[in-house]
């Protein structure tokens, strides 16, 4: 069975990958599925609850909750899927480069690695957001430069610990390039890890920008944005507490859907994984052979 | 062919952080393989057997000395003849990767040489050189027995023509009746191909049932260097231990 049929036969994972196709296209087409302007304010329907107009009710300030929600899928979960691709596509070079050739190679990335990892990450976010201001360019550029050492980290150990397989040091032994070994063995064997990881951080990375625009470092407002709008809610919490609901679902909801899309494939990539579950009436089966 | 002169290796012990506190495992290894020659290596686990493979297969550099194939550095002359030194290791369920099926498995070494058009029809042919079916090339290394793959990893030493194969304790860790099978399959390879063997192992009857010389490695040194003929001629205390251990069944 190919990775595909494997992953289509866990409920599960298709089902958080049918979720976040969703969640993207709903994201992308927002304009179009968006019942109200997500910018737009009505004072005098400020915090109502949720009526034909108003799915989802409004917030504070009037302003329709289901459509910022739809808006802020772009901010969100776009910025941080963006955010992702670029930590890790700059963790993997790095990583199976320093792991490969190891040497000086590897001496200068690690002593850097080693450099950028001795601030918490987080102050690192911090610092860089302030000294660039507040915006959603900022908090991206300060998450890949604060996390990317981590990931190179964690590539090159994944990538050292196939470097000692013997098929690798056959394909070197028979002369195979580096380019070879990169591409046919140390990619495909940590793929999946490197998948796991991204998958279980893009979870991360979207609290983190969440995070950062609940200070109020990230977005600014108008623009709609989960983290934004939990901040948001949170003022009005004792008296509207249920507004906190739908920003906090939707970022529960894509969070759980990446980690268990992580789980999942990291399972499939081993190939020595077999699918274990018990078939409805296989033990039905199995106690009647008993009973005979 | 090959010619191994004065050859050192040291490790650093574990947590030390002076140079001087090193660990040598090999001291001043010196010999030499004549093409077409098998030759045996024999030693206890912890002489050093593993390290000179590693040394002369390249993946490892020497403190001292030097190794050479044909008067060039191992480097150079990999270089110059691709697919011409070929390896096969001891443990056979690392030795593969578990991506890989069969058919890719045995193509990868010979994408050095040729191109994949080439390969489809010889790689049914190396199955058959090594007695395994046809049926076998769309599977994975974990769906196979030990001594199917380990046969496979032969079939995949073979399939750039090599000329010369290290044989790193590859007989070691399958079981007798498998053991016997193999070298008869190795000796046949060795008169077919025209091969020049190094024999890695720690049992000296595969090494005198394969090979025409053996060298005794002994604590990082070499004790002893007899042709398989001369075996219980030997004066030397650790060659003459190991004879006398081996058990005669005729």
């Amino acid at each position: 069975m190919n990775v595909w049929g494997k992953f289509k036969s866990s409920k599960l994972a298709i089902g958080c990958l049918i979720l976040l196709v969703i969640i993207v296209l709903l994201g992308v087409m927002a304009p179009l599925v968006a019942p109200n302007d997500p910018v737009e304010t009505n004072v005098r329907e400020k915090l109502s609850g949720s009526s034909l107009q108003y799915p989802f009710g409004t917030d504070q300030l009037g302003r329709c909750v289901l459509s910022r929600l739809l808006y802020g899928i772009r901010t969100t979960v776009g910025m941080s899927i963006l955010t992702m691709i670029i930590t890790i596509s700059i963790g993997t070079i790095l990583g199976v480069v320093a792991g490969y050739f190891r040497g000086w190679v590897d001496e200068m990335v690690m002593r850097l690695c080693d450099v950028m990892l001795s601030f918490p990450s987080e102050v690192m976010i911090l610092a860089i957001v302030g000294m660039l201001g507040p915006g959603l360019e900022n908090i991206i550029i300060a998450n890949i430069i604060a996390k990317w050492a981590w990931y190179t980290r964690m590539i090159r150990a994944i990538v050292v610990q196939y470097m000692g397989k013997n098929y690798i040091h056959f394909a070197k032994v028979v002369g195979c390039s580096p380019l070879h070994i990169m591409k046919k063995h140390l990619f495909p064997g940590a793929l999946g890890e490197i998948v796991v990881l991204a998958s279980l951080d893009t979870g991360t990375v979207i609290l983190s920008v969440s995070a950062l625009s609940f200070l109020g470092l990230g977005v600014q407002a108008p623009t709609p944005e989960w983290g934004m709008m939990l901040n948001e809610a949170k003022n009005i919490m004792i008296t509207h507490p249920t507004k906190m609901l739908p920003p906090g679902i939707a970022i529960l909801l894509v969070v759980s859907a990446f980690n268990f899309i992580g789980d999942k494939v990291r399972d499939i990539m081993d190939p020595k994984y077999v699918d274990r579950r018990v078939k409805k009436g296989d033990f039905a089966k199995s106690r009647k052979s008993i009973s005979n | 062919m090959l010619k191994v002169q004065n050859v050192y290796k040291s490790y650093p012990k574990a947590g030390s952080l002076f140079k001087k506190n090193r660990f040598t495992v090999l001291s001043g290894i010196s010999f030499e393989i004549k093409e077409g020659e098998c030759v045996g290596l024999i030693g206890e686990s912890g002489s050093g057997k593993s390290t000179l493979s590693r040394l002369i297969m390249d993946l490892e550099k020497p403190d001292e000395g030097t190794i050479t194939l044909e008067g060039e550095s191992i480097p150079v002359w990999k270089k110059k003849n691709p697919g011409e030194i070929s390896v096969v290791f001891q443990d056979y369920t690392s030795s593969v990767n578990p991506r890989f099926t069969v058919e890719e498995a045995i193509i990868e070494p010979m994408l050095v040489k040729e191109n994949i058009a080439k390969t489809a029809t010889k790689v049914t042919q190396l199955l058959d050189r090594v007695a395994l079916p046809s049926k076998l090339l769309q599977r994975y290394p974990h769906e196979l027995s030990g001594g199917q793959l380990q046969r496979v990893c032969i079939a995949r030493a073979i399939s750039t023509n090599p000329r010369f194969i290290i044989l790193d304790e590859a007989i070691s860790s399958l079981d007798v009746s498998v053991q016997a099978q193999i070298l008869d399959l190795l000796k046949e390879l060795r008169a077919d191909l025209n091969l020049t063997y190094l024999f890695i192992a720690h049992d000296l009857q595969a090494v005198a049932s394969l090979c025409d010389k053996v060298l005794f490695l002994y604590k990082g040194k070499i004790e002893e260097e007899l042709l398989v003929t001369d075996l219980a001629k030997t004066e030397n205390q650790y060659a003459k231990k190991l004879v006398s251990s081996v058990i005669t069944f005729d």
